[in-house]
């Protein structure tokens, strides 16, 4: 579904990224840990278009995405979500998650602005694919309020529901148990499993440990730019490498 | 469109339709007509920069080529002024293709800066190009427009087609802003990475926005060149009409459809207004428009929405009290 | 004339303007590194500072005091609109300081239109011969004041803020503000300071070049617009670009000007603004890559 070669990313003579290889297959969730630094978002901003890598290959399937700008990428069918949530605030819950299906549309400005039936038509379709992101997240209840007004753990969920809405293959989940308390990781645990149960990949950075070992099946560990460990949780727990880089060389 | 806009939208016709009626004095049908154009502009650069969240400090460039390319085609061409209006619409929207590419790619000061740029560069041109523009003693004669025969050559007929011009657009543009094109747009402007990741092609978008208000801007300039039959590179096609723009968007409130149409009432006729102070007219605006800014930090329809909205009932009270989030 | 006395005419009233530029294009540094604000009324401050002159020369006051106690008043206004109308607007979007210091700009011009008239008025210049004979070059006596105060002008300031304690703290309030926040930097006071400091800049700059340009209610609008492009050439942010950015547009523009057209004149500034944005927007001595702003 997704794969990465030998990618490589240098900012100024520093390798934020260096020489990173691993593969996300369809219907798995993958986790990416590591030490602050490790280079993690910078990985998915890769993935997604926003860095240009400076070596190496992304590939989904038989195609690049490596070079790609962000639309495309999202076009290819890899969906997002941020770590410091990027809603868009002024805009109302629905309309949030309409955005995430916008290349479902196809209508133009000349449609929109003269509001032509086909239009019309599209637009309950935008609307109805919104609503079933929605639902499936549990927030329709709340898809006419604007979306600064929902408390933090519920716009997690909007982005999510966002993400979902583009019907991707594949979503990079940037630390989305950050800031919710157990209760809600929970729940955030069992809707990731329900998508991957709907047929879609995830791979998700984050710190809390619990949430990854729960629900991953398999972890990659980088640190400083590199992959130090690959494989199933509870073996990739127990690496030398792994406790080191996390609790210091003795 | 909501209920709501369809309500405003039907006042706002019965209004323009009364208006004139109602203040049948030549001087205030003028004044109402220049508001129409203003407001024309307004509503393309509030697209831009209320809706994209861009920003141009040159939009006079774009008003100034259409008035210039509608009123040399008919009165150095004698070409016919409607086909002439369509090609300067063309013009403008053409030039801000070419300029946009480019300008585009920079944002806050940057693009302020560049689009400034592009406003002088084109109204030192049009005063230095003496042969195409007639310099500053500029062009002269431009013809009345006519529908099939009947000539538009009175304030208050002049007055019905510019406004029935404004009310068409600000009609496309309630659609347009509550489209997949508007919610991409109104996307961009809070976070172009993530609208980027939800598939909008937010250089394409910014492209088009940017065109659609440069052709607002130049179809505004023809009907500007139409009404007074001469225009010359004065205060309306430079630096100060760009500003007058931006604040005539600012002041409505940006992000507002219908602030476009207040703020261009407003900076009009606050223009008017001041005019009678002679040599003050120049200071006042400068502070007025900074007191605004200062104070009115949503525009007048900001303004007007938080004094109407104080009267309606308290907001329900937000979610239960285990969902408080800690890190 | 040969072509290498034209241009070494040129080179010399390039150099003088383009001294005025690197004053305007500094002043415009100084604001922008302290407060991210881009002040669009840096133009009259220029303006007012040849003004004020004008009229304190005409009430008797001797020429040298004169300028001396017209940028002290502007350096005052400068303080003035800082605290008034730049101070309220923390934590508003870009947009709105722009469209504040275009309004004071707006204001100030009105002001000296209504004080002033439209009419270009004389002020003497600094004690000298009439002109001055560089090789084949003939040059008003005044550019020579202009070029070597406005060096002497660049050098105490960069003596002020690398050797002074307020001159090190706005730059460290510059180049991180909660950092100097903790290390007890007032940074409300930096931004005060740098409007103050442009504002006396600017205002040296108007009556060095009035007694060469004349002065007039006008004359800050495009020496503004030309200084800011020119910080924009030299890299936003960057003082040795300003002066470097001025410098250039000055020989620039007066090339262009003997050479192509003098009515286009204006335009090169534009022209050349608008090159560096889409070339390299971050001009000739700045940072590599585009911050955010």
């Amino acid at each position: 579904m997704l794969a990465l070669h030998e990618v490589r990313k240098v900012f100024g003579g520093l390798a934020a990224v260096n020489g990173v290889s691993f593969a996300v297959a369809e219907d798995e969730i993958k986790a990416l840990i590591g030490p602050n630094g490790a280079g993690k978002t910078t990985v998915f901003n890769l993935i997604t278009g926003v860095l240009p890598l400076t070596a190496g290959r992304i590939t989904s399937g038989e195609r690049r995405l490596d070079g790609r700008p962000p639309h495309a990428v999202a076009g290819c069918g890899i969906a997002r979500t941020f770590q410091n949530l990027q809603v868009f605030a002024h805009m109302s819950v629905l309309e949030n998650v309409m955005v995430g299906c916008h290349r479902q549309g196809r209508r133009g400005m000349v449609a929109a602005a003269l509001r032509t039936p086909g239009l019309l038509a599209e637009e309950q379709k935008l609307q109805a694919a919104a609503m079933g992101a929605l639902e499936f997240v549990g927030l329709a209840d709340r898809a006419p309020e604007e979306a600064s007004n929902l408390p933090f753990g519920r716009q997690r969920l909007l982005e999510l529901a966002r993400a979902l809405a583009a019907r991707p293959r594949l979503v990079l989940l940037d630390e989305p148990a950050a800031g919710l308390n157990t209760h809600e990781t929970d729940q955030l645990g069992e809707l990731l499993r329900k998508v991957r149960a709907s047929g879609i990949a995830l791979l998700l950075v984050d710190h809390d440990m619990e949430l990854v070992m729960d629900i991953s099946d398999e972890v990659v560990v980088l640190d400083r730019g590199e992959v130090i460990a690959q494989g199933p949780p509870r073996q990739v727990q127990r690496e030398a490498r792994v406790l080191a880089a996390y609790l210091g060389e003795d | 469109m909501g209920a709501r806009a369809r309500y405003g939208f039907v006042v706002a016709a019965v209004l323009v339709a009364v208006l004139p009626l109602l203040l049948s004095n030549g001087y205030y049908q003028s004044v109402l007509v220049f508001i129409g154009i203003n407001a024309i502009v307004a509503l393309g650069l509030n697209l831009l920069m209320g809706y994209a969240g861009q920003i141009s400090l040159g939009h006079a460039a774009f008003h100034a080529m259409g008035a210039y390319a509608s009123g040399i085609l008919t009165a150095t061409y004698h070409v016919n002024p409607w086909l002439a209006m369509a090609c300067s619409v063309v013009f403008a929207s053409a030039v801000a293709l070419v300029v946009g590419v480019p300008t585009l790619k920079l944002s806050g000061h940057y693009l302020a800066i560049a689009t400034l740029g592009v406003g002088m560069i084109v109204s030192i041109v049009l005063v230095q190009w003496v042969s195409l523009t007639g310099g500053t003693s500029g062009l002269t004669d431009i013809p009345t427009l006519s529908v099939a025969g009947f000539p538009l050559n009175s304030d208050l007929r002049y007055y019905y087609l510019v406004w029935g011009v404004c009310l068409l657009l600000t009609l496309l543009s309630i659609n347009l802003v509550n489209s997949r094109f508007g919610r991409a747009l109104r996307a961009i402007h809070v976070s172009e990475v993530a609208a980027a990741t939800c598939g909008v092609n937010v250089a394409r978008l910014k492209l088009q926005v940017f065109v659609l208000s440069a052709a607002y801007a130049g179809l505004a300039g023809s009907l500007y060149a139409h009404y007074v039959h001469f225009i010359s590179p004065e205060r309306r096609f430079g630096f100060p009409f760009s500003i007058e723009a931006v604040v005539m968007v600012v002041l409505g409130g940006l992000g507002n459809i219908w602030g476009s149409l207040l703020g261009s009432g407003t900076v009009t006729a606050l223009g008017e207004f001041l005019r009678q102070f002679g040599d003050y007219d120049v200071a006042a605006f400068g502070l007025i428009l900074m007191l605004a800014m200062i104070f009115l930090p949503q525009g007048i329809s900001g303004g007007l929405a938080r004094i109407t909205l104080r009267r309606r009932p308290a907001p329900t009270p937000a979610a239960p009290p285990q969902e408080v989030a800690h890190r | 004339m040969s072509i290498w006395a034209l241009s070494l005419q040129f080179l010399c009233t390039g150099l003088t303007i383009g001294s005025i530029y690197a004053l305007i294009a500094l002043g415009f540094t100084i604001i922008y590194n302290a407060s991210g604000v881009v002040n669009f009324a840096q133009g009259e401050f220029v303006m007012l500072g040849a003004l004020l002159a004008v009229t304190l020369t005409a009430h008797g006051v001797p020429l040298v005091p004169a300028l001396v106690v017209s940028v002290a008043l502007v350096t005052l206004l400068g303080c003035l609109l800082e605290r008034g109308f730049i101070r309220p607007l923390a934590g508003r979007p870009v947009i709105t300081p722009i469209i504040v210091t275009i309004g004071a700009s707006i204001t100030l011009r009105g002001v000296s239109m209504l004080a002033w008239g439209k009419d270009a008025l004389p002020l003497a210049p600094l004690p000298g011969p009439p002109t001055v004979a560089l090789g084949s070059a003939v040059l008003q006596f005044q550019s020579v004041w202009v070029l070597g105060i406005s060096l002497v002008a660049m050098v105490c300031l960069r003596l002020f803020f690398d050797r002074t304690l307020t001159g090190r703290a706005m730059r460290a309030n510059a180049a991180n503000r909660e950092g100097a926040l903790l290390v007890g930097i007032n940074p409300g006071r930096m931004v005060m300071l740098s409007f103050m400091f442009s504002a006396a800049i600017g205002a040296l700059a108007g009556a060095l070049i009035a007694p060469i340009t004349l002065a007039s209610y006008e004359m800050g609008t495009m020496l503004g617009l030309k200084g800011f492009s020119a910080a924009i050439l030299g890299g936003l942010g960057s003082s040795p670009g300003a002066i470097l950015g001025g410098l250039l547009l000055g020989v620039l523009e007066s090339f262009a000007a003997g050479f192509i057209s003098s009515g286009y004149k204006d335009a090169v500034a534009f022209v050349v603004l608008l090159l560096v944005l889409f070339l390299r927007p971050t001009g000739l001595l700045g940072a590599r890559k585009l911050g955010g702003l």
